[in-house]
């Protein structure tokens, strides 16, 4: 007769964990595969999810520091000039806290083979520059030392400020500051335009009514809010970890196939040993106990060293196959392991459906075999 | 029976053991995935950058306007970058971009 279950001792669980680690090792190598499959798949997975969440909730935060609009002329629809006149319109806009001309710009440095992002201050002396942390490390720039800039319009040299905190990296990891006169005539842009206009709202509930009042007076302009820009890196983001999700499909069709392994076919000595259990009296409840501590043994087991893997890919092979995907190709391309933070939610949030998808499919087929009468067993055995 | 009884506690001690062992790789893995959190907080200096530009693009694909100026990305346009390269991939891409500048063809500085 089979016990009646209780709720059972923790000196009766340790007892079963006891067991249930003695199954595994007795079938190590079919164990060991599947820890294998599960780690490839959840390394693989993390390391695009760690990048790609990182990434994203990063910049939400970023975002919220900048402007509330950015108003942008287009001309034929690409981007123009825009006349600084419109500052004092807008600035008389009921909500319009603050309005800046930014004046900025593209340049391609060939030596480099990269392009720089120039960016006008009015703070800055027309003689100095703040250099992005990237190109400071690509030319060995430190503080003092002399940079030329050459561009179609001018040349300049400046003498480096500072060299811009590795903590920006993200942002301004190709950026050179400099003097608004500077950028300009670098830049090609005249007096009395600018590249943009950055706008600051307050309050917020303002935005959208001020962003259709400056769109419907700015002709050919347009007004891209925050909103607008978080969306698009979401879009952005979401778009190509879609497309490396699609590229994922055979590692996935890979992981099922185990798994449908583990749903199908109980072996027949694990069948047996089911049976020899029942037999002696054990209950279907504690079959299933011993059965669930074995597969969550390899669930948790395969899922650790799957993120153990993600974060040495991520950290040793800096994200190779997967950062240049996400990221584009890029010469000064940020060291965004020094700067992304590894979020923990996806990786609870990954973790808990890889192991409670699995332990739940391994516990399907024990279910079944312990429901079973002990000499049926015998009889299939 | 003392004897087996015995026996089965040395065995369960060593398997009990060895998931302990288990467990210790468990938590120092989790101990390292904590190390290596960096606060989602934003530094000071990132907040400095973001005021004095008015700008919170992210520098990744600096050869393209896609994620450096996302705002800017002209949607169906031929050519969208500015420097004379064909920005074959908005989204991004694995190759780098193809070089037309002559001017470009310079040797990198040591």
């Amino acid at each position: 007769m089979a016990l009646a279950w209780k709720r059972p001792s923790w000196e009766a669980w340790l007892n079963l964990l006891g067991y249930a680690i003695g199954s595994f090792r007795r079938r190590i190598g079919r164990n060991l595969a599947l820890i294998l499959g599960i780690a490839s798949a959840v390394g693989w997975w993390g390391s695009v999810v760690l990048v790609s969440e990182g990434l994203r909730v990063l910049q939400d935060k970023a975002l919220k520091e900048g402007p509330d609009l950015w108003v942008i002329q287009l001309q034929g629809g690409r981007p123009a000039l825009i006349d600084l006149s419109w500052v004092n319109r807008f600035k008389g806009l009921l909500g319009v806290r603050r309005v800046r001309a930014r004046v900025w710009g593209h340049l391609v440095v060939p030596a480099l083979e990269a392009n720089l992002v120039v960016w006008g201050e009015e703070e800055m002396s027309p003689e100095e520059a703040d250099v992005g942390p990237g190109l400071a490390r690509h030319l060995g720039l430190r503080p003092g030392d002399r940079l030329a800039l050459d561009s179609a319009f001018s040349r300049a040299v400046f003498k480096v400020r500072h060299i811009l905190s590795p903590q920006t990296s993200l942002w301004a990891h190709d950026a050179v500051i400099v003097s608004l006169e500077q950028a300009r005539r670098l830049l090609g842009i005249p007096e009395g335009m600018a590249s943009d206009l950055a706008i600051e709202v307050f309050p917020p509930e303002e935005i959208p009514a001020l962003a259709r009042e400056i769109a419907s007076q700015v002709p050919g302009g347009r007004v891209i809010s925050r909103e607008d820009m978080a969306h698009l890196y979401a879009l952005t983001l979401s778009g190509r970890v879609g497309v490396l999700g699609a590229l994922f499909g055979p590692v996935m069709i890979a992981l099922f196939l185990l798994a449908w392994e583990r749903l199908t076919g109980l072996s027949l000595e694990e069948r047996a040993e089911i049976g020899v259990l029942k037999a002696i009296g054990w209950s279907t409840a504690i079959v299933l106990q011993v059965r669930l501590l074995e597969s969550a043994l390899i669930a948790i087991g395969g899922t650790a060293l799957g993120w153990l893997m993600a974060y040495v890919h991520l950290v040793v092979w800096r994200g190779a196959g997967v950062a240049p995907f996400l990221l584009g190709w890029s010469r000064l391309r940020p060291e965004l392991w020094a700067s992304v933070p590894i979020d923990v939610a996806p990786i609870f949030g990954w973790s808990a459906v890889w192991i409670l998808v699995f332990v739940g499919l391994s516990l399907w087929p024990a279910w079944r075999v312990s429901m079973m009468d002990p000499n049926e067993i015998r009889k299939i055995v | 029976m003392k004897d087996r009884a015995s026996n089965w506690h040395r065995i369960r001690r060593r398997r009990l053991l060895g998931f302990g062992v288990f467990c210790g790789v468990l938590v120092a893995e989790a101990a390292m995935w904590l190390a290596s959190f960096q606060s989602h907080d934003l530094r000071n200096d990132a907040r400095c950058f973001f005021h004095r530009t008015a700008s919170t693009d992210l520098a990744l694909s600096s050869h393209s306007r896609w994620l450096r100026h996302l705002g800017l990305a002209e949607a169906g346009a031929a050519c969208p970058e500015g420097p004379p390269c064909i920005d074959t991939d908005p989204g991004g891409a694995l190759l780098r971009v193809v070089r037309f500048a002559p001017e470009a063809r310079v040797k990198r500085w040591p």
